[in-house]
């Protein structure tokens, strides 16, 4: 958070409530973070729709937004999206993943000179930001299972994406149509790019969300419902072999720094995006060949003697992707696992991940609910040693490669921990 | 003496598998293996048809519309009634639980009929949906420890006649009014905890693997899975305690705001 507050008062822009309202948010922000109850966003961001509940429309009112929506990936594309636009001036963009009102608010407060806003949306949210802010477009990835005590179940929220779609002709949507729900909750959108990045994780739409018949999938990930006539639309846009083709002959190759098969996919969104808004190709695949980590994600740092890869994960389908991607021959995995209200309280999605390639590796649990993972690895047929304390967890690993994998609060806790900006 | 073979079926894995559901089916079946008995787990999706010979049969939770359509599918299929009347044993949670009961509301307006097997009605609720940690202080006939696990529904199930599974110690369990949750007979184990209930509850799962083998089956893990989930138990049923008069507080406020509104 940067509200510069010198120049807070001068912005004539700004009515003088949303003024008094930023001034307070930023007082508030400050006391946060003196007593170190966190980055000071999330107060701050409080306060500020507190004190001027119109304050998103009012600061989105200056500037063009452009939404990045999923239940994984978002904050690794919207980082993306915001590099490969780079060239278009500067840019205000949530990079911390405060990506509710009061967070969205405070980022467009703290750029006041941007002209253009890339900004990573709650997937609950959405539609309630599409109707305050008008952006002009709205990136949708997937949608999977996440926080099952909180957000509605997965079905639902596709309905609320497919209404808050209806009928808003001045944004174009750009959907990954190779994700059943997200076609699902795009397909009435008048103003769509379709871009079909291949399989993806599907195990939460198997059955069809028109009929609930059973969705058949290829190979190469296009489905189709065997009761209705649900299925993959004709492309816009297709990612094949880390290739991107487009229309008019449009075709780059799709490079990152970040591992993965997903992070892959994550780019050529933002590949797609800088296409649709008229960035030169070569540019934009700069500027993601930049980017090596993305708020402590994929990060590599020193803790004593071991050489630490950080990795967060939030639900099945990210845990899955990331065990799926990574080679863990001779090192040392820790894994930590959290369920305060931004983890979602029930951790019983555990048991819908694969273990089963830890199988014979050192494995250690770690972090407030170490407990749930410890059996859920037991019944799998992996010996896991319990250690509570994530920094013991790490400097405990005999080898001294470590690759450790956090759900979100026991990630953010540890990047604090070992000093990781 | 040859290693027995036990059948388990998880039903419509498709449909019912929101909560993990899946682990209960490994996990009996790390249990049976563990007391040298082969078990065999069988996932039955919605395009299958359900095995009538299976010794245990999971159904787990689901959204409104799967639990409509599995609802259906079981109903035209018939093959869990038949397996039910057999004498197989079913544990049913949450979605479940409300499936083999005589009915259950969907969405704002309508009620499906279950399939019927115990009687328990289940209606639709104005209150706040049930959320949170659940323990259960379970019936003395069955011998256990407390039954720990994880809530999440908003219908509210009515016993007609039969016994539950336990008194509610913290949590909702079947309805607001009723304190107690779940339900028991010689055959179903139905309950709203999930977590999977049987990662938290590694007696009630050798309870079942008994009834459907006929003997006594103990722990026979090794050590550190043992000591994994006492620890784990320990630690839910603490925090289960601890958040007891928070809940209800909170509970209370809710209710209080629905009257006002």
């Amino acid at each position: 958070m940067n509200i510069d507050v010198n120049n807070l008062m001068r912005r004539s822009q700004y009515s003088f409530r949303l003024r008094v309202a930023l001034l307070l948010a930023r007082i508030a922000g400050e006391i946060s973070r003196k007593f170190r109850l966190g980055a000071g966003v999330a107060l701050a961001g409080k306060v500020l729709l507190l004190a001027s509940p119109t304050a998103l429309v009012e600061l989105s009112k200056s500037i063009e937004t452009l939404f990045i929506s999923a239940t994984n990936g978002k904050t690794t594309t919207t980082a993306l999206c915001a590099a490969s636009l780079a060239s278009l001036g500067p840019i205000a963009t949530n990079g911390l993943g405060n990506n509710m009102s009061g967070g969205i608010a405070i980022s467009l407060a703290s750029e006041p000179e941007a002209k253009l806003a890339v900004l990573e949306v709650d997937e609950a949210h959405l539609g309630d930001l599409i109707k305050k802010m008008r952006p002009t477009y709205v990136v949708l990835m997937n949608l999977s299972r996440d926080q099952l005590d909180r957000v509605s179940e997965v079905r639902n929220l596709a309905q609320k994406w497919a209404n808050a779609l209806y009928g808003a002709h001045d944004l174009k949507v750009i959907a990954n149509i190779s994700d059943p729900l997200v076609h699902f909750a795009t397909r009435e959108a008048t103003n769509i790019v379709r871009i079909e990045l291949g399989l993806t994780w599907n195990l939460d739409a198997i059955a069809c969300p028109i009929c609930d018949g059973t969705l058949i999938f290829t190979s190469c990930g296009r489905y189709g419902c065997i009761s209705c006539d649900f299925g993959s639309p004709a492309p816009d846009y297709i990612l094949k072999d880390r290739v991107l083709l487009g229309p008019n002959g449009f075709k780059v190759g799709v490079y990152v720094e970040l591992p993965g098969e997903f992070n892959i996919q994550n780019a050529a969104m933002a590949l797609c995006l800088a296409n649709e808004k008229g960035i030169a190709t070569s540019d934009a695949q700069t500027a993601i060949s930049s980017i090596r980590s993305v708020s402590g994600r994929y990060q590599e740092v020193e803790y004593k003697r071991h050489n630490v890869t950080l990795l967060m994960a939030k639900n099945p389908a990210g845990w899955s992707a990331i065990l799926e991607t990574f080679d863990f021959n001779g090192k040392c995995i820790v894994l930590g696992l959290n369920a305060e209200i931004a983890d979602g309280k029930d951790t019983s999605w555990i048991y819908d991940v694969d273990f089963a390639k830890l199988k014979d590796h050192e494995v250690k649990v770690t972090s407030k609910r170490a407990y749930d993972l410890a059996v859920r690895l037991g019944y799998a047929g992996i010996n896991c040693e319990i250690i509570l304390n994530q920094l013991n967890a790490i400097d405990s690993s005999r080898s001294s490669e470590v690759i450790y994998i956090g759900n979100y609060t026991a990630f953010q806790k540890l990047r604090r921990h070992l000093g990781v900006s | 003496m040859s290693n027995p073979k036990l059948s388990i079926v998880t039903l419509y894995p498709d449909l019912l598998g929101t909560y993990g559901d899946s682990g209960n089916g490994e996990i009996l079946a790390a249990r049976a293996r563990f007391n040298g008995i082969d078990a065999l787990v069988r996932k039955v999706s919605s395009d299958d048809k359900i095995p009538i010979d299976a010794d245990i049969y999971l159904i787990g939770g689901g959204e409104d519309g799967p639990q409509q359509s599995a609802v259906s599918l079981a109903q035209k299929d018939g093959g869990l009634t038949e397996a039910y009347k057999r004498g197989a044993q079913i544990l049913a949670i949450c979605a479940g639980f409300q499936i083999i009961g005589l009915e259950f509301p969907v969405g704002k307006d309508l009620v499906i009929g279950g399939l019927g097997l115990i009687p328990v009605r289940t209606v639709r609720s104005i209150m706040p949906r049930c959320v949170g940690e659940l323990l259960v202080l379970p019936d003395s006939s069955l011998g256990l420890p407390l039954v720990s696990g994880y809530e999440n529904h908003s219908g509210q199930s009515e016993i007609i006649s039969g016994i539950p599974l336990g008194r509610v110690m913290s949590g909702v369990g079947n309805s607001y009014v009723s304190k107690v949750d779940g339900f028991i007979n010689d055959t179903v184990i139905a309950s709203y905890c999930h977590g999977p209930i049987l990662a938290r509850n590694p007696d009630l799962a050798d309870l079942i693997l008994s009834r459907a083998l006929g003997r006594v089956v103990g722990d026979a893990g090794d050590y550190s899975l043992t000591n994994a989930i006492a620890s784990y138990r320990n630690e839910r049923i603490a925090f289960a305690c601890a958040s007891k008069y928070k809940r209800e507080w909170n509970q209370l406020v809710a209710r209080f705001r629905d009257l006002k509104g």
